[in-house]
């Protein structure tokens, strides 16, 4: 076949290029596949035209994601999308490359020393405080890596380590500057100061006219918002629960399928001896072993020990070794037939032969513990109220069910259910989207109410859990009331209050300028100020970072000038509805002593060296590979 | 091309022509191309083993525990220039500050900066030197050295240039300065609160004559 084949291919210059051809495009693609299917699609980001690594931006996205969820307890929020939280992870990958590439550019390098070091230091390869090789190796394979690119991977992390640690380690902060700021910080204040709140200053009243323009002139902030009416059917638990009326019965009933809530249940020790039998065996053979067990049995009445018998005939081997006790058991654990006779006779008593599929068993009841707890009579009362909750919340699932089916299928119309089920329809008041009374206290039935099914189109609502569980409505709309003007009379008090407080600001401001020209020509002093309007006078020596006096003294007295000797600078603060008059009389420089020259330490000036080398570079996220990876 | 010989013997034969006219040129290819990868191979690990030895010197400095010690462990890496070389020099100019020997603090910041061919780090040396000439009072040399950019340390170059300013007395221009460099968004020398201090400092004294 073979020699055909290449007297065929020698035959014709045509076949034989294109069996070449064949060859190459099969090589060829044999060795893109891998590229294919080994690199996972499209870079994710490039800097400086180099690919980062893919698993290491799915790595980070990993743990930033474990962080996100630790700090939210387990639920990341909806606006962390995972396409967001893997760009973010994306980008601080690229950061540390541009690190790394600025690394090797350098020509930084990590020694064997290093590199083994810091692989030592690492506490998941240590067993009791000691680097452990075959440790070291089980994590490696646990996460799919091998020693050599592990160790290339510590050694990138170290070069980067250092670069930035020479940057960090070599900051200093100059004793002038530590100088400068130490005697700064320390600095302290003399200041007096008065306040005034606009509310407490009388103005005059508005009068009509003005009352009637501003209404005019903000005719929009007195508007009746658009509200609706809506016809309901309410189901809620409680009525299910007053309706229950249950009998004598089934109370006692119910009290028979909770008893374990009221009392202990009976437990009983138990041994046997076993005789094994195949469950298909012939009578003949059951026979036998059951004249053998009866014999036993005898044995047993003429006052032969069970336990001594149980280990010398039992073929059960695991009990017979403890005198045939199998141990503690609640009614209902054993085999049916093994059961019904072990809790009906009395302890001490030796049982007829009693067969199951094991065998033949002889059973002995060793000690009873009897149930112990409240009896019915005792705790009937509350047996009844549970009967009524479980009743009435069987109920109230069967009914909102069929309420919810009903009125999605009757969609046009909530009469109709209401007729089906048997309940009544009610209407409620208006109210708005912003809030009401009653059933509009939920925010879900406001919601429904305004949304297009219900608001727009006319439908019944879906059935909305005010409380899920015990309280759920259907809604449908009644009646639409649109937004409307409120008339002046209506409104009347709020505008009032409005140009009186307006009114009141105005006052304070002027009153605050001319307080503050007057002190600084020196017509008024702090003290006749306080005599006035302007209340009481506090005086205080304010600290930078003080908390004794009010922030706005402080931040006031510390931004104002500084007074010559012997003089008072005057400032103003606070906000329109409060205003403060603030003297600086005295600033008291600071002698910082050598500890606190000392504690002053700037943040290192290397953050602007990385923050120069990543705006440098060039980083390309590809964001469509990274939405395609989140999806 | 499969077609051109009737037997394998003329195909051996083709072959065997073809060898004996080129052989010389293909060995002589062959045997430069492995010296050229070994080559390649033996220079990159040798450069390779030159940064590890570089690295393990670095840090003998940066663990030197007198300053004695240092320059003397130093004094290899800074001949040699590299990136090392200006890492020892920046951290002995900050032993320098420490000791008040701002000369000496000078000195080697002008070794690190000659030695750091990275336009982004060698303003750091730059803005270091500035901040050493402020401590030594000689403001014109510490304008001179301040760095034009890049843009990264626009609020560290508007902090220095108010730390001149206030040292000049002008307080305006030392209040305009720090409002910048808070303004800037960009990281700074100290730290935005004192930062915002000193801004408020100078507010405080020039606004003085109202």
């Amino acid at each position: 076949m073979l020699t055909s084949l290449r007297d065929t291919i020698k035959g014709s210059r045509v076949i034989g290029i294109a069996f070449v051809v064949i060859i190459i495009l099969a090589f060829a693609s044999f060795g893109l596949s891998a590229y294919l299917s080994g690199g996972a699609g499209e870079a994710v980001a490039k800097v400086n035209g180099e690919e980062v690594d893919q698993a290491a931006a799915a790595r980070e996205y990993q743990s930033q994601r474990a962080r996100l969820q630790q700090m939210f307890g387990g639920q990341i929020p909806e606006q962390f999308s995972n396409t967001a939280i893997y760009t973010q992870a994306v980008q601080s990958v690229a950061s540390r490359k541009v690190v790394d590439q600025l690394a090797d550019s350098l020509g930084i390098g990590v020694s064997d020393s290093q590199l083994a070091e810091s692989i030592r230091s690492t506490p998941a390869f240590q067993a009791d405080g000691e680097f452990d090789k075959a440790r070291y190796d089980a994590v490696l394979v646990a996460n799919g890596l091998t020693a050599p690119g592990y160790e290339a991977g510590v050694r990138t992390d170290l070069r980067r380590i250092q670069l930035v640690g020479v940057l960090e380690s070599s900051a200093f902060t100059t004793k002038a500057e530590k100088q400068l700021i130490a005697k700064l910080s320390g600095q302290q204040r003399e200041v007096a100061w008065v306040k005034l709140s606009a509310s407490a200053l009388e103005v005059e009243s508005p009068t009509e006219d003005e009352i009637a323009a501003h209404y005019e002139q903000n005719l929009s902030q007195y508007m009746e918002p658009e509200a609706v009416k809506v016809e309901y059917l309410r189901l809620k638990l409680a009525d299910f629960e007053a309706k229950q009326a249950p009998t004598a019965d089934e109370i006692e009933a119910h009290f028979d399928q909770t008893k374990d809530r009221y009392q202990t249940t009976e437990r009983r020790s138990i041994s046997h001896i076993l005789l094994e039998l195949d469950s298909d065996a012939s009578d003949e053979v059951y026979e036998a072993k059951r004249e053998a067990l009866l014999a036993l049995k005898s044995q047993l009445d003429s006052g032969a020990d069970f336990a001594e018998l149980a280990a010398a005939n039992s073929q059960d081997v695991g009990s017979a070794e403890q005198g045939g006790s199998l141990g503690e058991f609640e009614r209902g654990a054993l085999p049916a037939a093994f059961d019904e006779v072990a809790f009906s006779i009395e302890a001490g008593v030796i049982s007829d032969v009693v067969r199951t599929d094991s065998g033949v068993h002889l059973i002995k009841v060793d000690s009873i513990q009897a149930p112990v707890g409240k009896s019915f009579d005792e705790v009937r009362a509350e047996v009844e109220a549970d009967l009524k909750r479980v009743n009435a919340e069987a109920a109230f699932a069967e009914l909102s069910g069929q309420l919810a089916n009903s009125a999605y299928e009757n969609s046009d119309s909530l009469g109709s259910v209401a007729d089906e089920l048997n309940l009544s329809l009610q209407t409620s008041e208006f109210f708005s989207r912003s809030g009401g009374s009653d059933l509009a206290a939920s925010q879900a039935v406001r919601a429904a109410a305004f949304a297009d099914d219900v608001y727009l189109n006319g439908y019944n609502s879906e059935l909305i859990e005010i409380e899920p569980n015990q309280d759920v409505v259907v809604i449908r709309l009644f009646e639409k009331r649109p937004e409307s003007q409120k008339a002046l009379g209506e409104v009347k008090d709020t505008v009032v209050a409005q140009l009186t407080a307006q009114a009141q600001t105005e006052a304070l401001a002027e009153l605050k300028s001319e307080a503050l020209a007057a002190l600084r020509e020196s017509r008024e002093s702090m003290a006749s100020l306080a005599e006035g309007q302007w209340g009481e006078l506090s005086r205080a020596i304010a600290k930078r970072q003080g908390a004794n006096i009010d922030r706005v003294v402080v931040e006031a007295a510390f931004s104002a000038a500084a007074p010559a000797d012997g003089a008072t600078v005057y400032v103003e603060a606070g906000a329109p509805s409060q205003a403060y008059l603030v003297a600086v009389e005295r600033v008291i420089d600071s002698e910082p002593t050598t500890a606190e020259i000392d504690s002053v330490v700037f943040g290192a000036d290397s953050n602007v060296a990385i923050d120069a080398v990543n705006s440098a570079a060039s980083i390309e996220i590809n964001e469509a590979a990274i939405v395609k990876i989140t999806q | 091309m499969f077609a051109d010989y009737e037997t394998e013997e003329q195909q051996v034969e083709a072959i065997k022509t073809w060898w004996e006219k080129n052989r010389l040129p293909i060995i002589g290819g062959a045997v430069l191309g492995i010296a050229a990868i070994f080559g390649y191979r033996a220079w990159d690990d040798s450069q390779t083993e030159a940064r590890r030895a570089a690295a393990d010197q670095f840090q003998a400095v940066a663990e030197a525990e007198s300053l004695a010690q240092m320059e003397t462990l130093a004094s290899p890496l800074i001949a040699k220039g590299d990136f090392y070389g200006a890492g020892a020099a920046m951290i002995m100019a900050k032993k320098a500050v420490e000791a008040e020997d701002y000369a000496a603090a000078i000195g080697h910041l002008d070794t690190a900066e000659a030695a750091l061919n990275n336009a982004e780090l060698k303003p750091l040396v730059k803005v270091r030197k500035a901040r050493v000439y402020l401590a030594m009072k000689d403001l014109p040399m510490a304008k001179q050295a301040l760095p034009q950019g890049p843009e990264a340390y626009a609020g560290v170059i508007a902090e220095i240039k108010g730390d001149i300013a206030y040292a000049e007395g002008d307080l305006k221009t030392a209040y305009d300065l720090y409002d910048q460099a808070l303004q800037s968004g960009k990281a700074v020398v100290s730290n935005r609160q004192l930062l915002t201090i000193k801004r408020d400092q100078s507010q405080a004294a020039f606004t003085g004559e109202q």
